[in-house]
């Protein structure tokens, strides 16, 4: 019988190629490089509902098919450098959206609806880039149109917590839509910094706990969000999110980038101490 | 790049938008509005809420803000922009270039619902020129006219730049000249707009920060700043003392 807590190797492998992936912005940035590593291809990624450098990077590392967002950026580093390189060479579409039409559609997937009617957006050249979007009178009142949208279940979730109790609730921050996200999704995956018999006694004013019954499978990632933070344990580590965007500037550089720090990297353990190395030369 | 008087000013016009009691929000990495805000706080509107400010409590998710405006309750809201045209159409996404290619931006962000939902839209822009003011977007990412057939709870009101105040007419569909700040003309502003301005019911020069506004925005505004935006504050106290 299969363990709830297992490898990350374990639960990368619970992602086939072609997963329709969901990502919050609170990336479980481990397991991401441990999908690069084992090679995944194809993946259709909803971000929920921006992307920033965990989506730019899976982009990097050609792992990724489509990316479905509000918009993708690198923080305030600016413009997803590999992403809008890949998009302006045809290696990866955009599917054009909005924040909230992700976030409606993602409450729509969680409630099992298969369409949500969406505000707004009347007037939007986002309308003619989604023929599956669609203008109808508003059934309630024919007077006005409403817009259409498909609901949004994705394949399978990723998530990272802050922690864990040992029955997997995954504590998490409320600043993301992990819980959303969780709610939405066929399959939920989460990394946690630690498990903890006490992780659920004292919660911050913006904490929030998942419950287990939504996960699938976790496993234990510490510093598993680097190069970004994760909230209230550690600050993003910006001499290696500046060498993420350094090396972004072009394909090449980048490429060298993904097979220097994840490709050549047996597992986390390896590439938490190449980027100790890495940026004690900065 | 806009010197310090002018981001002061466009700070000031922000508050000046703001009324007690209003719930607003502006967006992340805004300074300029995020100043308006405190300053229209600490002299007129000391019960407007700002949503992620650190004075109300964080929403969980981002779809809790999201509820709140697109249900009405949101008074006004400070949005910027790639590209405006004469319609009040608003671009976020592409640009086309000369030789046929576009540039992709970072995408359309809350826009295409916002722009629908908040009572009041206010615009500001560090730049007027006639490559953000265009005749026709390049890309429409969200629209500022009304039609019958649409259910809106606002549109776009005014936009603030370093030159003047413009707003839109929603009887016209279109923008016209409301303001224009000391020291610049109306030919200069029609000159770097990139369509023909018509002037508004009541057009005037743009009244100028008051004392009173100047020495809020240097005490108590910039303190509360700094932890947010400590370059903004930086900035906006080095050249203060040059000056």
């Amino acid at each position: 019988m299969a363990e709830l807590y297992r490898s990350l190797a374990e639960l990368a492998e619970l992602v086939p190629d072609g997963t329709r992936l969901c990502l919050p912005k609170q990336y479980p940035f481990a397991l991401l490089r441990e999908l690069v590593r084992q090679g995944r291809r194809d993946l259709d990624i909803v971000a929920a509902p921006t992307g920033n450098f965990g989506v730019d990077f899976l982009v990097a590392a050609g792992a990724v098919r489509s990316v479905e967002a509000g918009a993708i950026h690198l923080n305030e580093y600016g413009f997803a450098l590999n992403f809008n390189r890949a998009w302006e060479a045809g290696q990866v579409r955009f599917i054009e959206s909005s924040c909230p039409i992700i976030e409606i559609g993602l409450h729509a997937g969680s409630a099992g609806l298969s369409f949500t009617p969406v505000p707004g957006l009347i007037g939007s050249d986002i309308l003619r880039d989604r023929p599956d979007f669609l203008v109808v009178p508003d059934p309630y009142d024919p007077e006005v149109d409403v817009v259409l949208a498909p609901s949004i279940a994705p394949d399978v979730a990723l998530i990272h917590g802050l922690r864990a109790d040992p029955h997997g609730n995954v504590v998490c921050s409320i600043y993301n839509d992990e819980r959303l996200v969780a709610q939405a999704s066929t399959t939920v995956l989460a990394t946690v910094e630690e498990v903890r018999e006490d992780a659920l006694d004292v919660l911050a004013f913006d904490e929030q706990v998942i419950p287990s019954i939504y996960f699938d499978a976790l496993a234990v990632a510490p510093r598993g969000a680097h190069p970004l933070g994760a909230h209230g344990l550690y600050e993003d580590d910006h001499a290696a999110l500046r060498i993420y965007v350094q090396a972004a500037k072009s394909a090449e550089t980048m490429r060298n980038y993904v097979d220097r720090v994840v490709r050549g990297t047996a597992d986390e353990a390896e590439y938490r101490r190449l980027a100790v190395e890495e940026l004690s030369h900065v | 790049m806009s010197d310090v008087r002018t981001d002061e000013l466009m700070a000031v016009l922000c508050a000046r938008q703001i009324h007690d009691w209003e719930r607003l929000a502006a967006g992340a990495n805004s300074p300029i509005p995020a100043a308006g805000v405190r300053l229209a706080q600490e002299l007129w509107a000391p019960n407007a809420r700002e949503a992620g400010s650190g004075d109300v409590a964080p929403f969980i998710g981002a779809k809790e803000f999201t509820q709140l405006i697109q249900r009405g309750k949101v008074d006004l809201f400070f949005f910027s922009a790639v590209q405006l045209d004469r319609h009040g159409n608003m671009n976020l996404q592409y640009v086309d270039l000369p030789d046929g290619r576009r540039r992709r931006f970072q995408g359309a962000f809350a826009a295409p619902i916002y722009y629908y939902s908040a009572k009041r839209i206010v615009m500001f822009r560090t730049e007027h020129t006639p490559r953000f003011f265009v005749d026709q977007v390049d890309y429409v990412t969200a629209s500022a006219a009304s039609h019958p057939r649409l259910r809106r709870h606002g549109t776009l009101t005014d936009i603030i730049t370093p030159l003047a105040v413009l707003r839109y007419n929603p009887e016209a569909a279109g923008i016209e000249l409301a303001s224009v700040h000391e020291g610049h003309t109306v030919d200069e502003v029609q000159a770097a707009t990139g369509f023909s301005l018509p002037l508004a019911d009541g057009f005037g020069t743009t009244v100028p920060p008051s004392e009173q506004e100047l020495e809020a925005l240097h005490g108590p505004v910039y303190d509360s700043m700094a932890g947010l935006y400590p370059q903004f504050v930086a900035r906006m106290r080095s050249e203060e003392k040059v000056g």
